[in-house]
């Protein structure tokens, strides 16, 4: 059964849902309104209802007069970059929320500002101790979505330039949000708040290229109250834009993570993410023991498919932090048990929050007992392909010099190494048994995917390093040789016959002999 | 002079060469046609001396009257005898004056005139010569000349000439040439004339330039050389006394006073009268006198120093050595030379250093894991009694009453014992913290005056390994001390001794006062341990009899000591395990590629073998595959050992720096300066750099190095001498120094195997021993692949002790183990001499 709403209707339905709800006790209070429900302006169209709260220390000297001054300059430079897409609202008397500890604030501390409002920004105004320079920070909080963005933070060094860094403070600070209205293509379509205004300037425009959104799902529960959820570890990062819609992909720990089968109504919309100053802070738990996952490598790329860069190792209560890379985006993390099993992959972006995400991961014992097998196999093969591409390359140079006692002490040398049989066989008994233990097993995972491959992968190590046919085709060309001599050695024994024409002198059997196939050096190694 | 009677028709040219020469000197016309036609260049050339003396062929160079000059092969005989004037012709007999003819009936008076057979003229008169060097050939002519003496103005022989030269080069200070010009001449004749006075005029020279360059030891020798040639050589005695004051003072500043002694020994065996040996005699005795002297009014121990220090200076000094007996009875004193001291002391052990000290500073609260030590009847712990509750997840610490602190202001309480255990737990003090402790204590808390409670997230596994750290006081800085001035802090401990003075050279023990009456007389009640900046240091105090007590013996040395009279030899019960740690920090160190060709570079058993033991290896020495000594529980059986591969060590450290993208692997090595350590370290360094994997070795103090690490300091390789006690408990720190760091040193990442850094998190965890057993066996045979450190071996180590000393027993897990029965007895290093 589809209990899906048309989308616009959904948003609205649900901002409006939450604005009733926000603003329930206020209209009880004045009474019932009889005025008439004016037909709401498209999402696009509408513009964004900011609500400033500008609060300073008292170190940074701001007196109303510098205050009025700079809440002008700046405004007028909104604008002339920005335009009517923001509907800034100054408020008189500063929220003492902003001068509060602004990285410990919670979003249900912000409930009671002015439900008309679609942002509120906190932003303090304070004094760097090292230069004296103004440091502007602050959150936004969506109202509708009751979500408190990160804590942003911009510096000015020079007091001169404090408008123009304000500026580029609010632009950090500034979310947009939108409405999920459909999936194409793997890619998720948003309809941006205020796309459709046209931005004074390419600084102003609402959504562009890059811009990350978090998805949000809104259920009407059975008490017809919105529940609001953020889609976890999930992030949607806009590709392309069409007028006031948005094409993102979808970068998500989960394969369906904005699924429609959901058993309450529901609407999903989406607000914009920039990475604040803030470090991720990131606690793992093991899923079954609930301890914590301590020693485990933490690796980060960038999203989609950047680079990867080691973040560092859990300690000892399963804790890391993120810091902000030079991304500034999405990245996925990764924990990794030994050297390559993954444990966990998701999207996350540092800086975003503050606070600590506990995640649960399975720390797959026995998979790392293989792995570890696994690479001491794999140490003993590459180290024989060195040892046996040695050899060969020296056989080689004794069969072209013709040293055949050379060649000789080679071949028995190299008799000495293990043959390749046996790495094979103990690979494969690693497998049954690794086979066996996860029909048997069922707390955790034994054969993973990580692991298969890895068997796969010494498999063809094997079979495509570890052969003997260079070896046999120098032992056939000693032979050859062996063959020839004692033929001569025959030939002179006998009387050679008086008239018989001298038979063509015929190549030695080694120059004829089959060139040994090609070499594997120990840098092809994969 | 004429030709010899061998006419050589081959050289006719030659002839007519060297034949202008010849005829000029001799007079002789036969060659005048050839004078016309020789040259004076020719001449001069046949004359050249060769151009080096020491390599040429011997030759004499003969001046003859008309001053040319002949180089000719040496004449014979050797000098030639003075000349002789000719004799005029005889013309036969002479007549008598009464003429020949007899009268009748007398014989006959005739005498008939015999020509008497011409004589061959001796070299008196007359020489052979042959030419050292044909002008037409350069090589010498076979051809014989007479040459008379009278025609011969000068004749220089080849040994004047290497002699003349010699003086030359001895006037330019070209020694070493002048000596082998000497020798030359020896070689020749051992009696020529005026060669020993030639030799003894270089041996004064060379030793006087010597003396002047500042090689004193080669300049005496040189002396001393002619001494014993020409004792009454002139200046010689002056310049003995002038070289041997100078060496003799400045052994005096640098407080050598044994090899000052000596000196003087030896000046006297020379020049025992001289007025200037008389002096620096007495500088010493006045020297000695003067330290002995300056302490008339100090304490006995300030007493028994000053007496030593002028025992040292002068052993025979008057009335010193009884007055020394008395003084050290009353605070018999041990030296002990250590490889390094605790810097600064205190209550922690993050180095050996610390844990040889420690416990005689501090008392633990429990002595070790025995029953007896739970119901505190161990001796020598502040635990009266250790309850275990809630399957030992609650320890109640009752503390033993009537403990004071060194600084007497009150006993040993609660308090201290809860501010110890919780001091373990800030990770803002590096010095205490201990993560291990951290992650398993839950609460302390004091219940009254005499009583702690510890709640534990978890069993301990021993509680002996955590309660056996030392404890501080509270009342005490972080640093363990208080305030005595405002220039002296103190450290406040419970232990048996107080440190009196500590510096990062030395630390000197001294016993409170309190412990020092239940001890018997002639038991240790100082202790001063020194730290030599040189291994070699260490042994040659030791051996001069400075240090009663040796803590480490060279393994190369044990069987020179075990033979030695007057020296015991005792074994620590754990075996050295060393292990060149990696930092997993380092990318270049997490690559597991590089990590094998570092272990694959090492030829351990050769190593061992022929550079530390010196000797094949004995019970305990052997190449090492993992941390855990051998035989023991950790030790996994059937682990192969590594091996070394010269050829696989370049494949893999080629494929490492592939890898990485690197266009050479840079590291540092950081090791202690151990005896075998430093005498291994190059040949490490050597080993890499053939892998092409470069090297840089650097010393840094044990103590130093060790507490860094442990505080979480990065690093590259770090050279690391290891004991274990107990595998389960020490594993962790074995093979990650900073597994016990702070949180803010990602210390875990420091663990190069993220595979053995999670089993050593489960062995943290493991809360039963056969677990945890278990774990240490896999921890063992995984560590073989996964290198996490590059095992290398282990040693027995050993320590000796003098015979004075007694009460050190062949074995004991820690130095000073029993140190409260140890007695020792005065001793004063004689000069072997003294007895002559």
């Amino acid at each position: 059964m589809d209990r899906q709403r048309p989308l616009d209707r959904r948003l609205t339905a649900a901002v409006l849902t939450l604005l009733l709800a926000v603003g329930s006790i206020g209209r009880t209070q004045e009474g019932p309104s009889t005025a008439p429900a004016s037909e709401p302006e498209p999402l696009e169209n509408r513009p964004y209802r900011i609500e400033v709260h500008l609060a300073s220390d008292a170190d940074a000297r701001l007196d109303s007069g510098r205050r009025g001054a700079l809440i002008a300059s700046w405004l007028e430079m909104v604008r002339r970059y920005v335009g009517p897409s923001w509907s800034i609202r100054i408020a008189d008397r500063p929220s003492s929320l902003a001068v509060s500890d602004l990285e410990g604030l919670k979003a249900g501390a912000l409930s009671g500002f002015d439900p008309a409002s679609d942002k509120i920004w906190l932003v303090r105004v304070s004094v760097d101790g090292d230069d004296a320079g103004l440091v502007f920070s602050g959150r936004e909080y969506d109202a509708a979505t009751r979500w408190l963005g990160p804590l942003q933070r911009r510096k000015a060094t020079a007091r001169l330039d404090a408008t123009r860094t304000f500026f580029r403070f609010t632009l950090d600070l500034f979310s947009p949000s939108a409405l999920i209205v459909g999936q194409e293509g793997g890619r998720a379509l948003l309809k941006v708040q205020g796309a459709s205004i046209p931005p004074a300037s390419d600084l102003g425009a609402v959504v562009t290229k890059g811009t990350t959104f978090i998805p949000l799902r809104l259920v009407t529960l059975r008490d017809e109250s919105v529940g609001i959820t953020r889609i976890a570890y999930t992030y949607l990062a806009a590709e392309s834009v069409e007028g006031s819609i948005a094409r993102c992909a979808i970068l998500s720990a989960y394969r369906d993570p904005l699924s429609q089968r959901i058993s309450r109504p529901n609407t999903l919309a989406a607000l914009g993410i920039k990475a604040g100053e803030t470090a991720l802070r990131l606690r793992f738990v093991d899923k079954a023991t609930r301890e914590p996952a301590s020693g485990y490598t933490l690796t980060e790329r960038p999203a989609p498919d950047g680079p990867i860069r080691q973040v560092g190792m859990t300690d000892r209560s399963g804790r890391i932090v993120v810091e902000p890379g030079p991304t500034k985006g999405v990245v996925k993390l990764r924990l990794l048990a030994g050297d390559s099993e993954p444990l966990a992959e998701f999207p996350i972006m540092p800086g975003e929050s503050a606070e600590e995400r506990e995640i649960t991961v399975d720390p797959l014992p026995l998979a790392a007992r293989y792995q570890v097998q696994l690479d001491a196999i794999r140490d003993a093969v590459v180290d024989q392909v060195a040892l046996r591409a040695r050899l060969e390359r020296l056989m080689q140079v004794r069969l072209e010099g013709e040293d055949w006692t050379g060649l000789q002490e080679l071949l028995k040398q190299h008799d000495l190494l293990p043959p390749p049989s046996s790495f094979a066989e103990t690979l494969k008994k690693l497998k049954d048994e690794a086979t066996k233990l996860s029909y048997e097993t069922t707390k955790t995972i034994v054969l993973t995917r990580n692991l298969q491959a890895e068997f796969s992968e010494l498999e063809g190590l094997i079979e495509g390093y570890l052969t003997d046919d260079a070896y046999k085709a120098f032992a056939e060309a000693l032979r050859e040789k062996k063959r020839e001599s004692e033929a001569v050695e025959q030939a002179k024994k006998k009387p050679s016959p008086p008239a018989t024409p001298a038979a063509p002198v015929e190549e030695p059997a080694v120059k004829k002999a089959s060139p040994p196939p090609e070499q594997h050096s120990p840098a092809n190694v994969p | 002079m004429r030709r010899s009677p061998r006419p050589d028709s081959r050289s006719k040219v030659a002839h007519r060469m060297i034949g202008p020469a010849l005829v000029a000197s001799t007079c002789l016309g036969l060659l005048a046609g050839s004078v016309a036609t020789a040259t004076g260049q020719e001449a001069a050339r046949a004359a050249a001396m060769p151009a080096d003396l020491l390599v040429s062929r011997p030759f004499d160079r003969i001046t003859l009257i008309d001053n040319s000059t002949l180089l000719v092969e040496p004449v014979s005989p050797r000098p030639l005898p003075p000349v002789e004037t000719p004799k005029p012709p005889t013309r036969g007999p002479a007549i008598p004056l009464g003429g020949n003819i007899g009268l009748p009936g007398e014989p006959s008076k005739f005498e008939a005139f015999e020509a008497r057979k011409a004589e061959e003229p001796g070299p008196e008169t007359q020489i052979t010569i042959h030419l050292a060097q044909e002008a037409a050939t350069g090589r010498g002519d076979a051809r014989d000349f007479k040459l008379k003496r009278t025609a011969i103005k000068k004749i220089e022989y080849f040994e004047e000439i290497l002699l003349a030269e010699g003086e030359r080069l001895l006037r330019a200070r070209d020694f070493t040439r002048a000596f082998e010009h000497y020798l030359r001449v020896r070689n020749r004749d051992p009696k020529w004339p005026g060669l020993d006075d030639h030799v003894d005029a270089l041996l004064f020279a060379e030793g006087r330039q010597a003396l002047g360059d500042g090689d004193v030891t080669r300049g005496l020798r040189l002396l001393r050389e002619l001494h014993v040639r020409k004792p009454d050589y002139p200046g010689l005695l002056d310049q003995f006394a002038s070289a041997y004051a100078g060496r003799i003072t400045r052994a005096i500043e640098l407080k050598l006073y044994p090899e000052g002694r000596r000196l003087l020994h030896e000046l006297e065996e020379v020049a025992k009268d001289l007025p200037r040996t008389r002096e620096l005699r007495s500088k010493f005795v006045d020297l000695a006198r003067d330290r002995a002297g300056l302490v008339g009014s100090g304490s006995n121990p300030e007493r028994l120093d000053a007496l030593l220090e002028a025992l040292k200076i002068w052993p025979t000094l008057e009335g010193a050595e009884a007055e020394y007996g008395k003084a050290f009875a009353a605070d018999p004193t041990l030296d002990v030379a250590v490889v390094d001291v605790p810097w600064p002391a205190g209550p922690w052990t993050r180095s050996p250093a610390d844990a040889r000290i420690a416990p005689l500073l501090f008392l633990p609260m429990l002595a070790d894991d025995s029953e007896e030590a739970r119901r505190g009847e161990a001796s020598g712990q502040i635990a009266a009694e250790l309850e275990s509750t809630d399957l030992g997840r609650r320890l109640v610490v009752r503390v033993r009453p009537n403990i004071p602190w060194s600084d007497g202001s009150r006993d040993v309480s609660a308090v201290d014992v809860a501010r110890t255990l919780i001091d373990r737990c800030d990770p803002r003090d590096a010095a205490k913290y201990q993560a291990r402790w951290a992650d398993v204590l839950e609460k302390v808390q004091p219940i009254d005056e005499a009583r702690v409670e510890l709640r534990l997230k978890r069993p301990l596994l021993k509680p002996s390994f955590w309660l056996d750290a030392p404890v501080g006081a509270a009342h005490a800085g972080a640093d363990g001390r208080v305030v005595v001035s405002s220039q002296e802090r103190r450290l406040v401990g419970s232990g048996p001794y107080i440190c009196f003075d500590s510096s990062p050279q030395s630390i000197e023990l001294r016993v409170r006062s309190e412990a020092s009456a239940d001890n018997p007389s002639g038991s240790i009640r100082r202790l001063r341990e020194v730290r030599y900046d040189r291994p070699a240091g260490a042994l040659a105090a030791f051996n001069r009899g400075d240090v009663a007590l040796l803590a480490h013996v060279p393994p190369d040395q044990r069987a020179k000591l075990g033979g030695t009279p007057g020296v015991g030899l005792g074994s620590y019960s754990q075996p050295a395990v060393h292990v060149l740690a990696l930092d997993g920090r380092s990318p270049l160190l997490r690559n597991r590629t590089l990590r094998r060709a570092l272990s694959y570079a090492l030829d351990r058993k050769s190593l061992l073998e022929e550079t530390i033991l010196k000797s094949p290896g004995g019970d305990g020495d052997a190449p090492a595959d993992g941390v855990f000594p051998r035989g023991g529980y950790a030790d996994a059986p059937g682990v192969k050992p590594l091996a070394y591969d010269p050829v696989l060590a370049v494949a893999l450290a080629s494929l490492a720096r592939g890898e990485m993208k690197l266009e050479a692997v840079k590291l540092k090595l950081e090791y202690p300066p151990i005896a075998e350590v430093e005498a291994v370290v190059a040949r490490l360094v050597e080993a890499f750099r053939l892998a092409r994997i470069e090297v840089a070795a650097v010393a840094v103090p044990q103590s130093r190095l060790e507490s860094e690490l442990r505080a979480g300091r990065r690093f590259d390789l770090a050279y690391r001498v290891l004991r274990c006690d107990e595998p389960v408990l020490d594993a962790g720190l074995m093979i990650c120094p900073g597994y016990d760091a702070p949180p803010s040193a990602d210390a875990l990442a420091s663990a190069a195997s993220p595979r053995i850094l999670q089993l050593l998190l489960q062995l943290e965890r493991s809360t039963d021993l056969p677990t945890a057993r278990g774990l240490a066996l896999q921890i063992d045979r995984e560590l073989r692949d996964e290198l996490p450190v590059i095992p290398l071996w282990q040693l027995t180590e050993q320590y000796a002790w003098r015979s004075r000393l007694k009460g050190p027993t062949a074995s004991a897990d820690r130095l000073y183990r029993g140190i409260k029965t140890w007695e020792i007895t005065p001793w004063i290093a004689k000069d072997p001499w003294i007895g002559d």
